[in-house]
């Protein structure tokens, strides 16, 4: 299903400090540990597996339509390479690419039909570039579950938002 | 503790992580950790460790599974202070 998220880089190092004691402890398993640990660039490596967890999240929501709940250690990477990796939630696997660049990284799930996603610097400009692909007025709603979906004058199509910092993102339906 | 104390604690401990002063303000046992005061996700796991270290106290993931709002969360830390 459709799940995204996205943290931009500079604002997390202002308002995270992942290496206090115990933070990675409540948000990483411990082969995810040796995985950052073990990294070059161990706070890149960090939110990189965080916004797997994220975004699958968010997938597994719209998918099973569970409420929410905060445990990052149900998520678990079974395998992170550069640009993707396999997330295991409830005994389902879930395939997640990645984007990375020196300002943000942005993970969002792969799905068997055809998604696009668009990240710009904010809700409006993201809604406006994606009215202009449609050619047509298209507003952000949220379903009675609080999921959102996007209004356009036919039809609505199921979507994933997610914004932090200097970035604002949307995955949807192609 | 009394509720009230507690309540007290928790809002001197989320305060740095909040987006929405508004609803911060007006404050409720109701209110929603990442949906009305807008905690990004990054920071509830501050909010919990801050709790750890003021009510010295450890929570387990289950336990932090539904810390989503201020009245789940007064329910464990008195779980734990007992």
């Amino acid at each position: 299903m459709l799940g995204n998220d996205i943290v931009d880089l500079t604002e997390a190092k202002k308002q995270s400090n992942i290496f206090r004691p115990r933070y990675f402890d409540k948000t990483l398993t411990a082969s995810e540990q040796y995985i950052v640990q073990q990294s070059v660039n161990p706070e890149l490596c960090f939110w990189k597996i965080w916004t797997c967890k994220e975004a699958v999240y968010k997938s597994a929501q719209r998918e099973f339509g569970f409420k929410s709940f905060y445990n990052p250690l149900q998520f678990n990477i079974e395998c992170l390479k550069e640009f993707q990796a396999k997330v295991c939630y409830n005994y389902n696997i879930y395939n997640v690419d990645i984007e990375i660049n020196n300002n943000f990284i942005y993970s969002f799930t792969s799905n068997d039909f055809k998604t696009d996603y668009c990240i710009l610097s904010s809700q409006f400009s993201v809604l406006q570039q994606i009215s202009t692909k449609f050619n047509q007025p298209i507003s952000l709603n949220k379903n009675e579950n609080g999921l959102p979906y996007l209004k356009l004058l036919s039809h609505d199509k199921i979507c994933s938002i997610t914004h932090h910092g200097a970035y604002f993102a949307i995955q949807y339906l192609c | 503790m009394t509720k009230e104390d507690i309540i007290q604690k928790l809002k001197r401990i989320v305060e740095p992580y909040v987006n929405h002063t508004e609803n911060f303000n007006n404050l409720t046992e109701t209110s929603d950790f990442i949906k009305d005061l807008e905690i990004n996700s990054a920071n509830l796991v501050d909010v919990i460790l801050d709790i750890e270290d003021e009510f010295n106290i450890r929570i387990e993931n289950d336990d932090m599974e539904q810390m989503l709002n201020v009245k789940k969360s007064v329910e464990v830390i008195q779980q734990k202070l007992k």
